[in-house]
């Protein structure tokens, strides 16, 4: 008999005797039972979310799958029947990868019954949100690949403990390796602080199906990036064979008789458990490569200075010059490479002389050259200090200007841990979790200014690593986290490139950043469009993107994205996330409508970027200046957002009439007329206008607002705004427009 | 010691040798290949001389579950073909016997050769040409007893499947299953449970066949066709059967040996093992002597009738001729030490002169394992 015709007979046998037990309808119902505790359960309001809620119930389903194969391998549990079948003269690997194959519809069943309700609850969500069916098929198959390589995992080592084991010693068999797949990592953990690839090991009975193998290190990075994705997948498809066969092997070296285990078999094993073993080790590679980057980034701050818990760093000093023009000529086609000119124009606005200015460039940068011309540009020597760049013996004079240029080169591939670091590095080689920062990749890029990507004015501090004492763990430990990021106003305006902005009157809210003319030229692959919050963009698509406005600061991104343009907006948005097309149209809205109450019009531009894949470092920024919106496709914008950042800019509303007025106009926008026309609400003690000086009445500003013609209310608006520019509003200034 | 119990029961064939290089191959006599299309798989290792038997030889064989439990000790035995009986008490090491020539068990020391194979090495080749039944299962209950078949069938080797149908219903009639081949096998009773197990065993016409008490729970109707199978078998296979009903051994085995304690007690015909009780069987009504074995009792009226074992002559008691069971009792009681048996001969030394049954027994002793008296 061939080989091939005992695999086949013993499937068809072992299927036969399957579907006529109640293995079968059990299988069915525990895979339904786990898909309707996983949507009934569920609070997810999106198909991923859906994904995720599944796998956190998938091991209930893995067990049940392990005892159903586990049965099913030898249903009759008597050794004498298992005799009969080894007394045939049919090739023993035949017949047990054929009675695997026979008992893989139950897993396959029970893996179906428990994707369905998952799968029906994700259509619903994704077509809710006006997904199209293909990436709905897509997200299916996500789940999918979850499942039923779970399920077939599962059946693996179910039906090789049935081989090995009956009554009441397979179920503690099963017992003994589910709970070591579900517990054994973090016991093993606990115990030996395991480098996480072995704990991931440890983890494959339990939930091998799960995505988020451990401490959910992986799962964001892995959803993130599907190469990544798929080489785990390979890793538990290639573990679960080897083990399968290693099972053979053993059995049948444990087999009372007869030779040993064939040559091919052995083989096959080491190959498929060498793939594992390669693919576990690229992948961890990769991670492990990701969270060293970003320790070996904060070791780099940390160096320098480190902030104790409560400890508050020193503000930047308010730079003494601005730079009026930058001319950015940017390189990006060598990912992860950076290569740029800049040429900044500097500009001493103040009454003293500014001597040797400091300009601030990430330390991952090279420069290769710096020019300074202008008065007394000839003697400038300058000289590196991490981020920053002194420019020795540069003296402008008040009123005075130089232009600096510098070419400059380095790699932008910034992966943050966003949980912090343990401070003793030996003590621990678990992965941390890792989010991704700044980057320029073959397939987009995000350049937020927090980077420090192009020279900003003066002392601009980017991280500010921080001591902090870690909950859970012995007093005395603690870890290192890194504050980094723009420092934003309220309304996503970024106020600072760094997260510790100058104060103004010890004030930092009292801030506000002068703004800049960008010229910029960026040379890309052209697979993606390269967008910013400047006003005017030219070939997005490329290879040579150019762009210019003026604004604070520059923001670049670059991701493939459809373009939605409109008389009244232009908008960029992941094509494969329609509804959020829809939420772009309706902040276009707001926003157009705030600059119309102060007498503007602007063509809004709205990036929306896919929420995996980008910069995680401040998901909203709204430029007031340009009226552009960057958001990464899961924030949250509000009409009050819009008004707000148009009438005080990068600042926050600090003063009390700031304050009044902004309450006052918050439902003026993106409220339906009947309701902004609406009579102003009896006010709360606590409202800022029930108490402001000057107020013939509580709600005067309210009523102002709405019963006032839109026009003089614009009029009015426009002014206050251009004041707010100068200083914080004062009542007065309220009154004076208002027309007490 | 008395020689008689250990003559060589020859039939005929040839010492175990793997055949010499350029023999022609031919299908196992008995097989009837051409008949049932039996496909036998081509390769030395699974050829056999024209006009032999299988014949089976054991030299010192001993199985030891994990360190101390001994199933089988220092077995040896040259026999076959024919019908070999075994019998001996429960964990005497029948069955543990029956599963290394199965190759389903890997003795612990010894020789085993069956045929031109060595086992465990040639496992396969002999799987080729054994039929064999488990002492307890060796059926599937969620399958019917058509498809129980039609699957061993398969497995053993009988691809064609008109060939396979036309075997699978000889088999249903020989062991009068034909009217429940739809019917599942956990809905059989465990008399029918054992005659599908013994159709199975007999698929593909083996040469080797091996059967683990195959007559537990038959009815006599049945037990009386199951002796007239085995004895339609023909003289050219090698078939052994353990039972615990004596009479079995005496209606189909040319040979019985006899286990206990995982030793070869005694070998030879049924009618030796008869003889050596001869002298030793009385029958008396009553109550049974003090000091006799009581072999079998019978109430007769009021009155009842006990056959017992003993040296001398009890009180009001007649002698009776003895029969195997008799015999059986007997020799595990010790009763037969110094009338019967003869000194222990290897396997080695006997088997190879000209194919005679030789063992290599152990004496006798009182209480099973007596003394000389």
């Amino acid at each position: 008999m061939s080989w091939s015709t005992g695999f086949r007979t013993a499937a068809r046998f072992t299927w036969i005797r399957v579907r006529r037990s109640w293995w079968l309808p059990a299988a069915v119902a525990g895979g339904l039972a786990t898909g309707l505790v996983t949507v009934t359960q569920t609070v997810a309001g999106t198909g991923a979310g859906v994904l995720q809620q599944a796998a956190q119930f998938l091991s209930f389903l893995q067990v049940g799958v392990m005892v159903l194969a586990g049965l099913a391998a030898d249903p009759e549990r008597d050794e004498d029947s298992a005799a009969v079948l080894w007394s045939w003269p049919v090739d023993k690997a035949a017949l047990v990868l054929g009675r695997f194959v026979g008992v893989a519809p139950l897993a396959l069943l029970a893996a179906l019954g428990a994707a369905v309700p998952p799968a029906v609850r994700i259509a619903s969500l994704g077509r809710a949100a006006g997904l199209p069916w293909g990436l709905v098929l897509a997200e299916w198959g996500f789940l999918a690949a979850w499942i039923l390589s779970g399920a077939l995992w599962a059946a693996a080592i179910g039906g090789a403990l049935g081989l090995w084991f009956r009554g009441l010693g397979l179920f503690a068999a099963i017992l003994v390796a589910w709970l070591a797949g579900v517990l054994g990592p973090y016991v093993f953990q606990a115990v030996f602080n395991p480098f996480f690839p072995v704990a991931w090991l440890w983890q494959w009975t339990g939930s091998g199906m799960l995505p988020a193998d451990f401490q959910d290190a992986d799962l964001a990075g892995l959803a993130e990036d599907i190469p990544l994705y798929l080489l785990h997948r390979t890793f538990y498809a290639a573990a679960a064979v080897a083990v399968a066969g290693l099972l053979a092997l053993l059995h049948r070296r444990r087999r009372p008789a007869g030779p040993g285990p064939r040559r091919w078999l052995g083989v096959a094993t080491a190959g498929v458990a060498a793939v594992a073993l390669a693919a576990a080790t690229a992948m961890a590679t990769q991670l492990y490569l990701r969270a060293d980057a970003a320790r070996q980034e904060l070791s780099y701050y940390a160096q320098q200075r480190v902030y104790e818990e409560g400890e508050a760093p020193p503000p930047d000093p308010v730079p003494r010059f601005r730079v009026s023009r930058y001319e950015l000529d940017l390189d990006v086609r060598q990912a992860p490479d950076l290569k740029a000119q800049a040429r900044l124009y500097l500009e001493n606005p103040g009454s003293e002389p500014v001597r040797d200015p400091v300009l601030t460039l990430r330390h991952v940068f090279s420069v290769s050259g710096l020019e300074v011309a202008g008065e007394g540009g000839g003697g400038v020597r300058w000289r590196r200090e991490g981020d920053w760049i002194h420019l020795k013996g540069l003296v402008i004079r008040p009123g005075g200007s130089a232009t600096v240029t510098l070419r400059y080169h380095g790699p932008v591939d910034q992966w943050i841990l966003p949980a912090g670091y343990p401070v003793l590095r030996v003590a621990s080689t678990e992965l941390p979790e890792t989010w991704r920062g700044a980057h320029v990749g073959q397939d987009g890029l995000d350049l937020p200014v927090s980077y420090g990507w192009y020279p900003l004015p003066g002392r601009v501090t980017l991280a500010v690593p921080i001591r902090l004492g870690i909950p859970g763990m012995e007093p005395g430990t603690a870890g290192l986290w890194l504050d980094e990021g723009a420092s934003v106003s309220g309304t996503a305006v970024v106020r600072w490139a760094g997260p510790i902005a100058p104060a103004v009157d010890g004030d930092p809210g009292r801030f506000t950043p002068d703004p800049t003319t960008f010229r910029v030229t960026v040379r890309h692959p052209g697979k993606y469009p390269v967008l910013s919050n400047l006003d005017t963009l030219g070939s997005p698509w490329g290879p040579v993107t150019t762009m210019e406005g003026t604004t604070a600061y520059l923001h670049l991104v670059g991701r493939p994205l459809a373009r939605s343009v409109t008389a009244g907006a232009e908008i960029w948005y992941p094509r494969e996330d329609p509804g959020s097309l829809e939420a772009a149209r309706e902040w276009a809205a707001w926003l157009r409508e705030a600059y119309a109450w102060v007498g503007e019009t602007v063509r809004p531009r709205v990036v929306t970027l896919p929420p995996r894949g980008t910069a995680r470092i401040h998901r909203l920024f709204l430029d007031p200046a340009t009226g552009a919106v960057l958001e990464s496709g899961d924030t949250i914008m509000v009409p009050a957002q819009a008004i707000e950042a148009v009438l005080f800019g990068a600042r926050e509303a600090i003063s009390p009439a700031e304050q009044c007025l902004a309450a006052a106009l918050a439902n003026l926008v993106g409220a339906p007329p009947a309701d902004a026309a609406a009579a102003p609400p009896g006010l709360h003690p606590d409202d800022p206008c029930a108490s402001l000086p000057g107020s013939p009445n509580p709600g005067f500003a309210y009523r102002w607002a709405r019963e006032t013609p839109r026009s003089q209310v614009a009029a009015a608006l426009g002014a206050l705004r251009r004041l707010a520019a100068q200083r914080p509003l004062e009542p007065r200034d309220l009154w004076e427009v208002m027309g007490r | 010691m008395d020689d008689r119990g250990m003559e060589h029961r020859s039939h005929g064939g040839p010492e175990p040798s793997h055949p010499p290089a350029g023999t022609p191959a031919t299908a196992m006599p008995g097989t009837a290949a051409p008949a049932t299309g039996i496909r036998m798989h081509p390769g030395p290792d699974t050829r056999l001389r024209a006009g032999t038997g299988v014949r089976l030889y054991l030299e010192g064989v001993s199985k030891i579950y994990g360190r101390r439990k001994v199933a089988l000790e220092d077995v040896s035995l040259a026999w076959g073909p024919g019908v070999l009986g075994l019998l001996g008490p429960n964990g005497a090491g029948k069955s543990t016997l029956l599963g290394i020539l199965a190759t389903l068990v890997e003795p612990t020391r010894g020789q085993v050769q069956v045929g031109p194979w060595t086992l465990p090495r040639d496992q396969h080749a002999v799987r080729q040409h054994l039929g064999y039944l488990p002492q307890e299962g060796g059926w599937f209950p969620q399958l019917t007893v058509y498809e129980t078949l039609d699957f061993a069938a398969i497995f053993k080797g009988i691809e064609d499947r008109s060939a396979r149908r036309r075997e699978i219903e000889e088999r249903l009639m020989q062991v009068g299953l034909q009217d429940a081949r739809h019917v599942r096998a956990g809905s059989l009773s465990g008399g029918m449970r054992r005659r599908l197990g013994i159709a199975m065993a007999l698929l593909g016409d083996p040469a080797l066949i091996l059967l683990d008490e195959p007559t537990a729970g038959l009815d006599p109707e049945e037990r009386v066709r199951f002796r007239q199978l085995l004895g339609g078998l023909g003289p050219d296979r090698l078939i052994l059967f353990s039972t615990h009903v004596v009479e079995d051994i005496a209606a189909t085995c040319q040979e019985v040996a006899v286990i206990a304690g995982g030793r070869l007690r005694w070998l030879g015909p049924p009618a030796d093992l008869a003889a050596c009780a001869a002298g030793l069987v009385w029958e008396v009504e009553g109550q049974a002597p003090q000091g006799a074995v009581v072999v079998s009792s019978r109430r007769e009226g009021a009155s009842t009738r006990f056959r017992v074992l003993a040296w001398h002559q009890p009180p009001g008691a007649r002698p009776v001729e003895p029969t195997v069971e008799d015999g059986y009792v007997a020799l595990l009681r010790g009763l037969t030490a110094g009338r019967f048996g003869r000194p222990a001969r290897s396997a080695s030394t006997a088997g190879h002169g000209g194919g005679a049954t030789t063992a290599a027994p152990s004496r006798p002793r009182p209480g099973g394992e007596g003394t000389e008296r």
